[in-house]
């Protein structure tokens, strides 16, 4: 399509694919930053140097590198994908762009099943790192597949009643979890606070793999569901009319962003922001397309979240903030900026 | 052909109340254009929405042969295309997106979009924003989205159809007879149109045959003029209606309601 968008006016795939190799060059850039800075000082050229020489790299080097700030980076861009590739496909069922991953109950379910691990974890017996990602997991697919099962009536999935029952589980998980923060101790209580706000320093080969099992199918799938999304932006009716399986396509997006988002919090903790500003920063640059934003969607969100990782771990470095902080920090006044700019035009 | 036996349609949570749609016979030949008539509440947006295969309906309804309660959304999309009452867009996408959005599900009919804009009077629209357009250009090019949907009148597998929802609500009288004259072309290629109309005149111009429906059953259906007539529409509208004879070409201009002083 690329060459073609001057004689086609109105068409701006060309045009969206563009801003794709500029995603790609964005998320380089952010990755070799994420590499190459932090609180132990590697000279990336110097290793570099040191690989194509054939010489070994300093044991230092190759230790913060390989074991600490890669497997974060590579956890970082697959969150920041999943979170942007939810948020889209959410954005796209509700035809709403208020909509984010939490909306389908992701959010709520995972608190409550990480909160439950934190606080009768230990009373339990269960203990070590995987208990509270994987009670996280747990509770978003539970919170989701319950949501789903309230808002499927004969066959139909009303996506109003997913909203609302949406809105009802998270006030029911909420108070749950109020409970259990009511129990906790003062250990606890920290644990529970850094939980909500997000953080990538649990990052290793080991939890990379687990969460890329889920999150990287999705992101790779997901673009799969793009046409139906646009019809969707029709109504159910008109995008069946057209002969789109409205049924399977809102089953498949909420599937979808239970693994994706569920993964990514279960990881990560609770991420906010990215999932609702990257698909509307993408439609204000190139248009509604699912087709071409679902793809941006991950790039754009997997950029972004490396280089929130990256402020956090510097900003007050050797010790670093969460980054659900940075990505509210820095994320609100950017994108309160972008809709000033845009004010008065549709988004 | 499309024909329906004895439709019902009750809305599932409401089954005390009666039926919004009982035994409904219908009938549409393709290369001819079929209206749908009647007051407000008597059914019309509900049959056409049962022959769309969007609501549950008892009875038996087909399309070119093919059981419409059981086929799935391919299939019908590939026979015929529904323009709705009014369709809003969710996002901010173009005209030509919009109009794109008719080729579907991979139902591989390549229509060219920009000639379909042409046919509705909206060249040169394709760049703009659809939610920046006014409400009759919106309408038509929603007109615009289901002709590129269906692409040639007659396809392989037989005649396509246009299932039109009061097409005309929203447009000037220019643009009503305009569409009015793609809906009749499209059935003189061969396709068949049935459309929801209000207004009788455009009913009696274009429609070669009339359904007439009121409170959710059919009054009567068959060749346009004998449908049409005073007696009927009085009865059915619950208001007195008097049909004059234009005179040219034998054109019925309605209604003229008794009482009122000839202009």
């Amino acid at each position: 399509m690329a060459g073609l968008s001057l004689s086609h006016p109105g068409d701006r795939s060309a045009h969206a694919l563009r801003l794709s190799w500029g995603l790609v060059g964005l998320m380089a850039v952010a990755a070799l930053v994420a590499l190459g800075l932090g609180a132990a000082s590697v000279s990336l050229p110097k290793v570099l140097g040191d690989l194509l020489a054939g010489r070994g790299v300093a044991a230092q080097d190759q230790l913060v590198l390989m074991q600490i700030r890669l497997p974060r980076l590579v956890l970082g861009l697959m969150i920041g994908a999943a979170l942007g590739v939810s948020g889209t496909l959410m954005q796209g069922l509700f035809r709403n762009p208020l909509a984010d991953p939490g909306i389908v109950g992701v959010g709520a379910g995972a608190g409550l099943g990480a909160v439950l691990a934190i606080v009768l974890g230990g009373a339990l017996g269960l203990l070590g790192p995987f208990v509270v990602p994987v009670a996280a997991f747990l509770g978003a697919w539970g919170a989701v597949l319950l949501l789903y099962r309230v808002a499927t009536q004969g066959g139909q999935t009303s996506v109003a009643v997913l909203l609302l029952a949406g809105v009802a589980l998270a006030a029911l998980a909420g108070a749950a979890t109020g409970v259990l923060v009511y129990l906790a101790d003062d250990r606890q209580l920290r644990d529970l606070t850094f939980w909500s706000m997000g953080a990538l320093s649990g990052a290793s080969w080991a939890k990379c793999l687990w969460a890329g099992a889920f999150i990287l199918p999705v992101v790779l799938l997901a673009p799969r569901l793009g046409a139906g999304l646009n019809a969707l932006a029709l109504g159910e009716a008109t995008a069946r009319q057209i002969g789109h399986p409205v049924q399977r396509l809102k089953a498949q997006s909420v599937l979808a962003v239970a693994a994706a988002t569920g993964a990514a919090t279960a990881a990560a903790g609770g991420i906010g922001f990215v999932g609702i500003v990257v698909p509307h920063l993408l439609r204000l640059a190139s248009g509604p397309d699912h087709r071409r934003l679902l793809p941006n969607a991950a790039l754009l969100g997997a950029a972004l979240l490396v280089l929130a990782d990256t402020a956090a771990r510097l900003v007050v470095a050797p010790a670093e903030l969460p980054i659900g902080i940075i990505t509210a920090l820095l994320g609100a006044p950017v994108f309160l900026w972008i809709l000033l700019r845009q004010a008065g035009r549709e988004v | 052909m499309l024909i329906a036996e004895g439709l019902t349609v009750s809305f599932a949570r409401r089954r005390n109340l009666s039926p919004v749609l009982e035994g409904v016979d219908f009938t549409a030949r393709p290369g001819e254009v079929t209206a749908i008539v009647g007051p407000n509440g008597s059914g019309k947006t509900t049959l056409l929405r049962a022959l769309s295969g969007d609501v549950p309906f008892l009875g038996a309804a087909s399309l070119n042969g093919v059981a419409i309660a059981r086929a799935p959304a391919w299939q019908l999309a590939a026979m015929r295309a529904v323009l709705a009452q009014s369709t809003p867009v969710g996002f901010a996408f173009t005209v030509l997106e919009v109009v794109r959005l008719g080729l579907g599900a991979g139902a591989g009919r390549e229509t060219d979009p920009h000639a379909a804009l042409a046919l509705v009077g909206l060249a040169g629209y394709e760049a703009r924003l659809f939610p920046e357009l006014s409400g009759g250009e919106q309408a038509r090019v929603h007109m615009a989205r289901v002709l590129v949907q269906l692409g040639a009148p007659i396809g392989p597998d037989g005649p396509r159809w246009l299932f039109l929802d009061e097409p005309v609500a929203a447009l000037d009288i220019r643009h009503q007879l305009q569409v009015m004259r793609l809906a009749q072309d499209f059935a003189r290629a061969g396709g068949g149109v049935v459309a929801v109309l209000h207004d009788l005149n455009l009913t009696a111009q274009f429609a070669a045959s009339t359904a007439l429906l009121a409170a959710g059953r059919l009054v009567a259906q068959g060749r346009t003029p004998e449908i049409l007539s005073d007696a009927r529409l009085s009865a059915a509208y619950r208001c007195p209606i008097r049909l004059n004879v234009a005179p040219e070409a034998g054109r019925w201009f309605l209604p003229q309601m008794a009482g009122a002083a000839p202009v």
